[in-house]
């Protein structure tokens, strides 16, 4: 660690930092004790899992099979079907969080009375767990004994009677559900986004003529564009990696309609026992979310002057 | 300042021990005198007669033998997969685990439970046990992997004011006679069960699929389920559900399927002895009612199951089968095993002796609902009620062993998910999706 | 003038009208779950549905109340949140002042390393994480080990988040305050200590929620590495689920019992939750 270099960030900081070599090795100490948890118990287990990914246990014998588990798993057609189920799941579920957190985001930016009271209402869903989350909107669906279903089959029987035990009607109750927890965290973000959009240059285009909606497409979003891609990554990979709300509402069925890749990796590589197996899947999942994010990465570098 | 680094340093390094290195100071060691073990049973806070005939057994075998019986409440439907984890992350696995027999593929494939062959034919109790429960834990190629304490079967639970002569005993006639239910109540149902998720297909499919005369695994363990039989099979689930005769909830996860019938909405219902545990209350559907206690001591006729079959509101018969089948029903045993990697052995053994007694052979088997895998046990008078003679009855002539995937868990949960999927599509075309399932199961054994 | 009033009132009107419904489906659930748990099992399984209870009981809470739930899995939950969110916000503190203070070749690419670690799925260390914990032998329920070992992993999973909030509220506090202190004789540490941490005491305070939150509600490294009586609240109401007795009303009521404390939590302190979500996003 000699060639730790000091630099301070500003000049002001320059004199008061550099100026005692005594303290030369403060910043070190301050990082090391995060470093040492993070390296044992994220850096570690994460290559530990790529190495698994190469075993797999058959007849009681551990054995380094190479790439074999990943040649399998893109064969193996439930898996695939998965991977699928995800695509949906996570498209259907990045979309309308992002698209009505931005609704409701201008809606509350219009600052009329009691914004921070439904502010607060709408946050709520965010605090509760996945696992309670899911219970509650299982219980709203039960098939016989469901309140909304059987408002559903009063006033809105188009929908279907039994919602609950079909794979469109299920997987869109646990989107609906993801959707509900998830609205508060866009909402808040675009919000946030919102408030440091100058008034003036809204206002401006209005002047101009424009109407609601061209001063949103052509003047709000895109000034607001880096929070909607911040967005648009975040919720990708939570719905990406998430199983809490599938585990609770569905266990994946029926007939593994909603088993997105998360939850096939808690099936074989924990209910099974495939160890290997499903350490494959993490690496893979693993690698999804890296590529989003260096997706994400490059179009944010691409336009720094934003 | 070469001693404020080192106090950082140090204190560091004590926040870090604190959290991993303190946290491994256990006494992890085995004591002698205590004798871990893993039950999906929590002694700690009874909740229905399982749990308190362990709780009591801990007492008892204190008192008895001065060993301490330390019990790992696991969930049922985790405890075999967190023994096989256990076992192969060669962690903590404890000296006596509860192991469900038709797992056994799985744990013979994983390497988890040790072989108890030669041990098992030496004991007192050997001769004892039934040759069925035996067979429930003993793999194809003849070892005993597990000691097993009783058996279960599946059969069908039913209002006699539904079925005031009986449940159908075919097919056909079920569905008939389902047919008139329904123009007579279009609310009520004829029939609820599991019928989706893995345990389905130890609960019912499998079951029906042999009373058509088929088979699911061969004795290479490779799936053959792509047959006519299941082909019939789902074609008659699909006649239930097209027409509105089996309740939704029995596609639903976890139990919900036990609601229509504890309500007396759905007429008949298809689970295991042990279920006379656990449905209450139970309304009948002329609206009498059963509000049995869960927890306490093992009283049938304090149990809502029990109070209903003594009332004649509530009868068993076996599951429904092929026309000019036999009725089929997969025996499951709940065993004893001891896990590869056990600090206790001599002392488990113990314990599973003690086990093998009868009278203890007969408290658990009344707590857990099912029947006593010792001969002796089953003779007792407990066994000797109308209800537990007619399930005897069900076990001796009907009784088919499970399985034999040798992946086990993966094959009854894709064969599951695709009669599901057959039942949830009816466009689909059968044999083609069962063909693809099985197709799937056999290249993943490779 | 009169037209412009009017539509400025239909405006406002159906604006309040979105949010309303919007707040409506969120309070919802929520509102039918507490509803339900003050039903009993014949109230809960009727045809058509209600929606307030014909009586108000307490059968449901009594159950839970007499269940491990209460017992146990309530008491880990708060320690493991307790523990991990102030762990995470002492280590993240003295990782941060590094970042938001210092520059040393690799620091940003460090500072963006950690973050990365955000990208792992929980789910990829799962087994690994079960090994380590049965090498270190914390598997057992009995005693705390456990969930020290639980709440280690917490931390790990809470750092980065955490690096990241409380480093934008570092980056707003001038360097000058510390400069005065450096001159008055305090060592940089003292200066950290004294000057810089209580004036980001509410960035500090947010991250702390944030974790506690989030740790609260985790559930699947609870699901893998807890047995017995360590379990958690979330992996307590799962059981409740699998287990063979249905009743909605029992786990409702569990329901409300877990959601409470964080719900409580966030109403009193919601400032701050909205301010960590804000800034962990936005800047940084």
């Amino acid at each position: 660690m000699s060639d730790l270099v000091l630099s301070a960030r500003a000049e002001v900081a320059q004199r008061s930092f550099s100026g005692g070599r005594k303290y030369r090795w403060l910043p070190f100490w301050l990082l090391l004790p995060s470093l040492l948890v993070l390296l044992a118990l994220q850096v570690y287990p994460t290559l530990y899992s790529i190495y698994l990914s190469t075993t797999r246990v058959r007849r009681g014998e551990f054995m380094h099979v190479g790439l074999a588990n990943f040649e399998r798993l893109l064969r193996t057609p439930s898996f695939l079907e998965s991977l699928r189920t995800s695509l949906a799941y996570s498209v259907t579920y990045v979309l309308l969080t992002v698209s009505s957190g931005m609704m409701l985001a201008l809606l509350l930016n219009r600052r009329f009375k009691f914004t921070g009271f439904y502010l607060v209402i709408i946050f709520i869903p965010w605090v509760i767990s996945e696992v309670v989350a899911g219970t509650m909107w299982r219980w709203l669906f039960q098939p016989t004994y469901g309140l909304l279903q059987s408002w559903i089959n009063m006033y809105m029987p188009f929908l279907g009677d039994r919602l609950y035990t079909t794979a469109g009607g299920a997987l869109a109750i646990v989107v609906a559900a993801a959707v509900w927890r998830g609205l508060a965290f866009t909402t808040l973000l675009s919000l946030g986004a919102l408030q440091t959009v100058p008034q003036e240059i809204v206002e401006s285009a209005s002047l101009d003529g424009a109407n609601r909606f061209q001063r949103f497409f052509h003047v709000i979003l895109p000034l607001i564009r880096p929070t909607v891609l911040v967005m648009v990554l975040l919720t990708s990979i939570q719905s990406i990696n998430s199983v809490g709300l599938i585990v609770s509402i569905t266990r994946g069925g029926p007939g593994g309609a909603t088993r997105t890749a998360a939850y096939y990796l808690l099936q074989v590589g924990w209910e099974q026992g495939d160890f290997g197996t499903g350490a494959a899947i993490s690496v893979i999942l693993f690698a999804i979310n890296v590529t989003l994010t260096i997706a994400y990465l490059s179009i944010i570098g691409r336009h720094r002057d934003w | 300042m070469k001693a404020r680094k080192t106090v950082a340093f140090l204190l560091c390094l004590a926040l870090l021990s604190a959290l991993l290195l303190g946290a491994a100071s256990s006494p992890a060691t085995a004591q002698s005198g205590t004798l871990q073990i893993w039950t999906k049973f929590n002694d700690q806070n009874p909740q229905n007669t399982q749990d308190k005939w362990l709780a009591d057994l801990i007492a008892r075998y204190r008192a008895k033998f001065g060993v301490q019986i330390v019990n790992t409440f696991q969930p049922f439907d985790q405890i075999n997969a967190k023994l096989n984890v256990a076992v192969q992350a060669r962690g903590e696995v404890p000296d006596v685990s509860y192991v469900d027999s038709q797992q056994l593929g799985f744990f013979d494939q994983n390497g988890v439970l040790t072989d108890l062959t030669d041990w098992v034919k030496s004991r007192p109790w050997f001769d004892d046990v039934d040759p069925g429960a035996l067979a429930a834990c003993t793999t194809p190629d003849g070892k005993i992997l597990c000691v097993p304490s009783h058996t279960a079967v599946h059969f069908l639970y039913y209002w006699t004011d539904v079925y005031p002569d009986g449940v159908p005993a075919t097919t056909d006639a079920f569905l008939a006679k389902a047919a008139e239910l329904k123009a007579a109540n279009p609310n009520a149902f004829a029939f609820t069960g599991k019928l989706a998720e893995k345990i389905s297909v130890e609960r019912f499919y499998y079951n029906l699929i042999v009373s058509y005369g088929g088979q699911i695994a061969d004795e290479k363990g490779r799936a053959v389920w792509a047959n006519e039989a299941t082909k019939k099979t789902v074609e008659f689930v699909r006649a239930l559900f097209a027409n509105g005769y089996a309740a939704q909830e029995s596609l639903a996860p976890a139990f919900d399927n036990e609601q229509p019938f504890m309500r007396g909405e759905a007429g008949a219902f298809v689970a295991g002895s042990y279920s006379y545990v656990y449905l209450t209350p139970l309304t009948a559907p002329d609206g009498t009612k059963f509000e049995g206690e869960i927890t306490g001591t093992f009283d049938p006729e304090a149990l809502s199951v029990g109070a209903a079959l003594k009332a004649g509101k509530l009868a068993i018969a076996p599951q429904f089968a092929a026309p000019g089948g036999k009725p089929a029903s997969l025996i499951l045993a709940s065993a004893w095993a001891i896990p590869v990697g056990a600090k206790n052995v001599e002392a488990a053994k113990a314990f599973i002796d003690f086990q093998m007694t009868t009278s203890e052979n007969v408290a658990y088997s009344t707590a857990y609902g099912a029947l006593p895998a010792l001969k002796s046990a089953a003779a007792a008078d407990e066994f000797q009620t109308p209800y537990w003679v007619e399930v005897a009855r069900i076990q001796r002539e009907f009784a088919v062993p499970a399985p034999t995937f040798l992946d086990y868990d993966r094959g009854i949960t894709l064969l599951a998910d695709a009669i599901v999927k057959l039942i949830t599509d009816p466009s689909l075309d059968i044999m083609a999706t069962l063909q693809a399932a099985q197709d799937e199961y056999n290249a993943g054994l490779e | 003038m009169v037209t412009s009033k009017l539509t400025r009132r239909l405006d406002q009107i159906s604006t309040h009208l979105v949010l309303g419904l919007f707040a409506l489906i969120a309070i919802f659930p929520i509102a039918y779950t507490l509803m339900t748990s003050f039903k009993n099992q014949d109230e809960v399984l009727t045809r058509p549905p209600t929606f307030f209870p014909p009586t108000w009981r307490f059968d449901g809470y009594q159950t839970v109340f007499n269940s491990d739930m209460t017992r146990y899995y309530l008491w880990n939950s708060l320690f493991n949140s307790t523990t991990s969110s102030i762990v995470v916000v002492t280590l993240a503190s003295l990782a941060s002042y590094t970042f938001s203070r210092y520059r040393f070749r690799g620091s940003r690419a460090l500072e963006l390393a950690i973050l990365g670690l955000m990208m792992i799925p929980g789910l990829t260390n799962l087994v690994p994480l079960y090994r380590i914990a049965s090498d270190l032998g914390v598997l057992r329920p009995q005693g705390l080990n456990a969930n020290l070992f639980i709440s280690a992993v917490y931390t790990a999973g809470g750092l980065p988040f955490a690096i990241w909030i409380i480093k934008s509220f570092f980056d707003s506090i001038p360097v000058e305050l510390e400069e005065a202190a450096l001159i008055d004789g305090c060592t940089p540490l003292q200066a950290l200590i004294r000057v810089v941490i209580p004036l980001a005491a509410p960035g500090l305070m947010s991250a702390f929620l944030l974790v506690f939150v989030d740790t609260w509600n985790e559930f699947l490294a609870a699901l893998v590495l807890l047995n017995g009586t360590a379990r958690t609240v979330t992996v307590g109401l799962y059981d409740f689920q699998s287990s063979f007795e249905i009743a909605y009303h029992v786990w409702t009521a569990a329901c409300v019992v877990i959601m409470l404390p964080v719900l409580l939590l966030f109403v009193l302190l919601r400032k701050r939750f909205f301010e960590a979500m804000l800034q962990g996003a936005l800047k940084g």
